[in-house]
């Protein structure tokens, strides 16, 4: 009973999170985080959530590419799902991650064990 | 046959080998291209289950913690409450994405979502800072880890070599 209903409240901040998002998204500030920044070029995505229509199609692909530097489809990182065959070629990517956290960890190891070590007690 | 006394679990055991579960799951889960999106898919969703079984081992820790923000609370754990509500929400929102742009995992179910490209864009994002947060939060906790790691994996694999012979037959006794 006790575990059910913690599971009910993880579900109920998980129900918060998402709908915050979906409300953030409506009101188009999300385009400009996952469009590096860029939302204010995409107004129509703004605009037409607000009015609860739904979406156009992304607007003028080709442009998006040639004008933002972005990937084809006007966002980060390539074509939509093409580079997600898998295949050992991917293991790089779990490396490049391992070395990201590990550069996280050595930095905030280094930081805390100076800290300890200026803050030792010292003989009066 | 007389039935064996129960062990009783050893909870720092338990969290420790499960916390290594999800870490290996969330590096496979942060690399699609290596596992083909099928397995992104399903291992993402059963990730999202074992973190709630972490939530819920850690219960205590989260209503201490929560109940005690504004009130005393040592600076380190105020740090690591507030890091562990982005990763709450950076998940949630990376696995809600997720959800949305599913293109195996939900239509095997007979679901189908109109996923657009601001919830691929934002399911890109929230994986980025993902590595960051899970990074930091692991940084964190690394006394705990090391430890645990000391503990059950390292000592026990030592500690192989010099396990003292069986004491069937007692120990001769020099005169
Ligand atoms: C821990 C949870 C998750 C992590 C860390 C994660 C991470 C990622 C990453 C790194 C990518 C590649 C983005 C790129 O193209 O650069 C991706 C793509 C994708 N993920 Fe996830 N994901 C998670 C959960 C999910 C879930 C639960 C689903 C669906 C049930 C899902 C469906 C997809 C799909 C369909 C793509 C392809 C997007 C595209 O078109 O490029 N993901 N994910």
């Amino acid at each position: 009973m006790k575990t059910l209903l913690r599971i009910f409240l993880i579900a109920l901040a998980v129900a918060a999170v998402v709908g915050g998002t979906i409300a953030l998204a409506r009101t188009g500030a999300l385009s400009a985080l996952s469009f590096g920044g860029r939302g204010g070029e995409f107004g129509e995505f703004r605009q037409f959530n607000e009015s609860g229509a739904a979406r156009p199609a992304f607007p003028d692909f080709q442009r998006v590419e040639g004008q933002r530097g972005l990937g084809e489809g006007g966002f980060r990182g390539g074509p939509r799902g093409e580079h997600l065959d898998g295949g050992i070629f991917g293991l790089a990517e779990v490396g490049k991650n391992l070395v990201i956290m590990g550069v996280i960890v050595a930095a905030v190891v280094a930081g805390s064990l100076t800290l300890n070590w200026i803050r030792r007690p010292r003989p009066a | 046959m007389a039935a064996k006394p129960a062990r009783s679990p050893n909870p720092t055991k338990t969290n420790l080998w499960l916390d290594v579960a999800l870490f290996a799951a969330m590096l496979l889960a942060l690399a699609p291209a290596f596992t083909g999106l099928a397995i992104h898919e399903w291992l993402s969703l059963a990730l999202a289950a074992t973190c709630v079984l972490h939530l819920l081992l850690h219960w205590a820790w989260i209503v201490t913690a929560l109940t005690r923000f504004f009130g005393r609370l040592a600076a380190q754990s105020r740090i690591n409450l507030v890091l562990n509500l982005a990763l709450f929400i950076d998940m949630t929102v990376l696995m809600f994405t997720g959800v949305m742009i599913s293109r195996e995992a939900l239509p095997l179910l007979g679901i189908t979502l109109a996923g657009d490209r601001l919830w691929t864009g934002l399911h890109r994002l929230t994986a980025d800072w993902a590595v960051y947060i899970v990074g930091l939060h692991v940084a964190v906790h690394w006394k705990w880890i090391l430890n645990g790691f000391k503990r059950y994996l390292l000592t026990p694999i030592l500690s192989l070599g010099r396990r003292p012979a069986p004491a069937a037959v007692a120990p001769e006794v020099e005169a």
